[in-house]
């Protein structure tokens, strides 16, 4: 089945989707000071460098599916020979 | 408009819930066996587990007008115990032919171990025997790409399932398109922080057409909002999509796919109308 799409203009899509997405982006800025206040140890280095690393994502204009590419990217990895590492003794595909 | 949660737990919440989905328009809910939050401690509990969904459940909706369908198995997280796993699925046969129930599930995966996958794989043989519907879990956040394409090489290698008698759920932006290109129905949980939400569901929608794609609330003990569907539906009429088209994910679908089971009996407020 075809995609589907709806009645709106590009102008309407523009002022629904701004109030939200500015919202979105004062919390994250927000949350990413919060991670400030709690100091610099290694546990909040991980979570500012993995933030950092999923923003990049969003910021690349050049190509869509940014969803899907921040999703994928948060995955372990998928290996299609699983069966047989399990049948060798492995317990983890990783 | 009348609508059908295909995935809920209602086993945890509240009868205030029932009244509130009877107010959102829901005619219809389906609840998969699941993990209650602790591990149980043998097969008598989830015998009477499984008659809370069959006998306890479809009381409580009924009295808010919901007709409730179930669906039965051992979840993923406790799939880690096979010896368990076998226990139980060797009884469900017992409870099939109650009203209401639908098939097996919510099998899946939970971490994407060698013991879930040969639960796995018992539980389908199971519906294969003895043609059933299939509802599927497909695990969380890190763990969901693998676990979905792990899931996606069971069914296939099995062979026997016909695609349309399974719904694959917890569709999220990076696994929707093979569950939908491997021909099964796909399932959008509309769950906060670990799955998605109304604008992402409607987004799906938008891109991949209404075909095969169902919307639930997956709402269970923890937080969850039992009226994630509604809130699917507001979202799709404020981008102006046609009222048929909203009805095909909420309603139609679902009572598509459960019509595949012999045993489905129409939801009675629609049948009336």
């Amino acid at each position: 089945m075809p995609p589907a799409t709806p009645e709106e203009s590009a102008a309407r899509v523009a002022e629904r989707e701004w109030p939200p997405l500015r919202a979105r982006i004062v919390d994250l800025a927000a949350a990413l000071d919060r991670l400030d206040r709690a100091g610099d140890a290694a546990p909040i280095r991980a979570v500012h460098d993995e933030a950092a690393r999923l923003i990049a994502i969003l910021l690349d204009n050049e190509s869509t599916g940014r969803a899907e590419r921040v999703l994928g990217s948060m995955s372990r990895p998928y290996d299609p020979r699983w069966r047989a590492r399990f049948a060798a003794g492995e317990t983890a595909i990783d | 408009m009348d609508y059908i949660d295909p995935h809920i737990h209602m086993v945890s919440r509240t009868t205030d819930d029932y009244a509130t989905l009877a107010r959102m328009g829901c005619v219809a809910l389906s609840e998969p066996a699941f993990w209650a939050g602790f591990d149980r401690s043998g097969v008598e509990g989830f015998r009477d587990y499984f008659r809370q969904l069959t006998e306890f459940e479809p009381t409580r909706a009924a009295q808010h007008g919901i007709e409730h369908y179930t669906w039965l198995c051992i979840n993923a997280k406790e799939a880690e115990d096979v010896a368990l796993s076998r226990e139980v699925i060797a009884m469900i046969p017992e409870f099939l032919d109650r009203p209401g129930v639908l098939g097996i599930g919510e099998i899946g995966l939970n971490k994407n171990t060698p013991n879930e996958a040969t639960v796995f794989e018992e539980h389908v043989d199971l519906a294969a025997r003895l043609g059933e519907l299939v509802l599927i879990h497909t695990p969380h956040l890190a763990d969901k790409l693998q676990g979905t394409r792990m899931i996606l090489d069971m069914l296939r290698d099995d062979g026997r399932l016909a695609a349309e008698d399974v719904l694959v759920d917890h569709v999220e932006e990076h696994t929707v398109h093979h569950v939908l290109d491997a021909g099964y129905w796909a399932g959008i949980t509309l769950y906060p922080t670990s799955k998605c939400t109304p604008e992402r569901a409607a987004d799906i929608v938008e891109r991949y057409g209404p075909d095969r794609l169902l919307v639930n609330s997956a709402g269970d003990w923890g937080p969850s909002n039992p009226t994630a569907v509604p809130d699917f539906i507001v979202e799709m009429r404020a981008r102006g999509h046609a009222e048929a088209t909203i009805r095909r994910v909420v309603l139609d679908n679902p009572l598509r796919f459960f019509g595949r089971c012999k045993r489905f009996v129409s939801p009675k407020r629609l049948s009336a109308k």
